[in-house]
């Protein structure tokens, strides 16, 4: 086992990533991801005139609430159709008979493996983000720099979520099992651990992934003034009902008020933008942190 | 290591927990040869192919591949060899050229070379006409090819076949066959061992033949001495009913008769192998009158197959 690559190992790894991609975007997964990023997009977009409303007169803000909020969900939906085959697929399919006993590490399949499927996960989330800058342009007259910087953080929750992906991938026999172990690891189990610890959880994957459009001031200030119009308004009714003599009322205006104090039990926080330099570094991290797993496992794995 | 020797075995073993599937194996393959590795399921033919092609690991032991251990370097041992590992499937959105474009660039070809030989390939393999086509809708037999096809890449020095005619229909393995013994005759410098249950196959196929069972070897010589060194020939009588204990007591009675058994419903019958004596046997058991309609040789690879694997139990 050994960490060593030379240019020779660089560049079969770049062959390996050339054809991965070839192969990625000639099969189906690659288009049903594109499809659900496409579907996304266009129910946020149609969805506001099908109820009578629009995008006209619309801030910044509000566009990016609702055009960035399902940015991180999709993501994970696409790691998961694509990374999570990324490895074992080559034992269920029995590819690795050609191209395991070829002279070349199995560290230079795997890196090609990670740099394709970041690459083409990317390429599908870029189309989306091209998408929603053209409709803030159409509508707002134009498009804010945190835009490209969200983008890089959805590259980075990207290269995250892959890692724990590419973990499965390593470990089970199966391309379809992976694929619902990693939806599963990624939108229930890391979320609801997330959720059960107390404190700020800024290390958490899914905590650290929200600064895709925790980044974005405009998104943050019209979420925030949601937020703080609900309170307000949550606040009027309760200081209405506090007026009452009637204990039944009394009791109904203090749990509201319970409510209000603990935002909604946690669920509607006001939130702030976080320190990106520390998320980006907790993403890079997971992501190490899992590749090195996966590759341990990977090379060592027998056909 | 010797280059009169492009593939040895030395102490070779691998164990899975308390199973021993190969056994302190030694084994040379001779330069330039064609040898048939054989043994039963389990024996640990293809156990050892995956040693050598670095599918999986050894416990312990070494496998040269032109003097490069495997198991210590496998990417320089396994430049200039070319493998078939079973019934491998391809990226099935890929055509066979873009497999073999694939593979070459692995191997580090120039575009010039990958160009010519994938052409001369497809051509060798009779696939020229399917070579834009994506490999996802071809049959098993066809991806066979393409698998031997993608093993002959940069003319590799050395060829690992793992039963590579397994699970094809009979058109397919004479296929298959066929390329095999154009390459024999196409190449002067080219070492093949190929693993095989289909006996025939070995004897059409190789020129020498290496027996494995248990996982160590039982023998490793020329198809030609094999064939002889045990002197004897098999030959199998047909009756028009069971054969009867009595008729084959009579057969085993005789003095150039090595031994007599009952096999299925016919009788095989060991005899020294010269000409004297299978005109000896078909004279007298003509005179026997015994319902015998048949006398007839029997695979004589298979009988001193099943000989030597009886043998090694």
């Amino acid at each position: 086992m050994s960490f060593y690559m030379d240019a020779s190992d660089f560049r079969q790894a770049y062959v390996v990533t050339k054809n991965e991609i070839v192969k990625s975007v000639r099969g189906k997964k690659f288009v049903v991801s594109l499809a659900v990023i496409l579907l996304i997009f266009l129910m946020i977009t149609v969805l506001p005139y099908a109820t009578g409303g629009g995008w006209s007169g619309k801030t910044s803000g509000d566009m990016l609430s609702s055009y960035l909020s399902y940015i991180s969900m999709a993501s994970l939906l696409i790691v998961a159709l694509l990374s999570s085959v990324a490895l074992v697929s080559e034992f269920e399919e029995r590819t690795a008979l050609i191209l395991f006993t070829r002279p070349i590490k199995r560290t230079s399949i795997f890196l090609g493996k990670i740099i394709s499927c970041v690459l083409i996960e990317a390429f599908i989330l870029a189309i989306y983000y091209i998408l929603t800058a053209a409709m803030l342009i159409v509508f707002t007259g134009g498009v804010s720099f945190e835009l490209l910087t969200s983008f890089g953080f959805c590259i980075l929750y990207l290269f995250a979520a892959s890692g724990i992906a590419f973990v499965i991938s390593a470990f089970i026999k199966k391309g379809s099992v992976g694929t619902i172990i990693t939806l599963l690891v990624l939108l229930m189990i890391i979320p609801i651990i997330t959720q059960m610890m107390s404190g700020d959880t800024w290390f958490m994957l899914n905590t650290a992934g929200n600064t895709i459009i925790t980044c974005v001031p405009d998104y943050v200030n019209s979420y925030n003034e949601q937020i703080l119009t609900w309170m307000s308004s949550m606040q009027g009714a309760i200081d209405y009902l506090d007026t009452s003599i009637d204990p039944n009322i009394l009791n109904v205006a203090e749990f509201m008020q319970s409510m209000v104090d603990s935002q909604m039990f946690g669920f509607m926080k006001i939130i702030e933008i976080p320190n990106l330099a520390r998320e980006a570094g907790v993403l890079l991290l997971w992501g190490i942190a899992a590749y090195f797993v996966a590759w341990i496992k990977f090379i060592r794995k027998e056909f | 290591m010797s280059s009169e020797y492009p593939i040895e075995i030395v102490n070779l073993r691998k164990e899975y927990g308390s199973f021993v599937a190969v056994n302190d194996l030694n084994l040379k393959i001779k330069k330039n040869s064609f040898t048939g590795l054989l043994g039963p399921n389990g024996a640990g033919k293809s156990t050892s192919l995956k040693i050598l092609t670095h599918l999986i690991t050894a416990t312990s032991g070494e496998a040269f591949l032109n003097g490069i251990d495997v198991t210590k370097d496998p990417r320089a041992a396994l430049t200039g060899v070319g493998t078939v590992i079973e019934t491998p499937e391809f990226y099935p959105y890929l055509t066979p050229r873009e497999t073999m474009r694939y593979v070459g660039e692995i191997i580090g070809m120039s575009k010039e070379s990958i160009r010519s030989e994938t052409e001369e390939i497809l051509e060798k393999v009779k696939m020229v006409e399917w070579g834009d086509k994506r490999l996802g809708t071809f049959s098993k037999g066809m991806r066979q090819r393409i698998a031997l096809g993608q093993a002959l890449m940069d003319e590799p020095s050395i060829i690992i076949l793992d039963e590579p005619t397994s699970g094809l229909d009979p058109r397919g393995m004479v296929e298959i066959r066929e390329v095999l013994k154009n390459l024999r005759t196409d190449s002067n410098d080219l070492t093949i061992v190929m693993s095989s249950h289909v006996l025939t196959e070995v004897q059409d196929l190789c020129d020498r033949i290496a027996m494995i069972n248990h996982g160590t070897l039982l023998m490793d010589d020329d198809i030609s001495a094999f064939l002889t060194s045990h002197g004897t020939r098999s030959i199998i009588a047909k009756t028009a009913g069971l054969p009867v204990p009595e008729l084959i007591q009579r057969i085993r009675d005789m003095d150039y008769v090595i031994s007599a058994d009952r096999l299925g419903n016919d009788i095989q019958i060991i005899i020294d192998d010269s000409k004297e004596d299978r005109q000896r046997l078909f004279q007298d058991i003509s005179g026997m009158n015994a319902g015998v309609y048949s006398i007839a040789d029997s695979d004589i690879l298979e009988a001193t197959y099943l000989d030597m694997i009886k043998e090694s139990r």
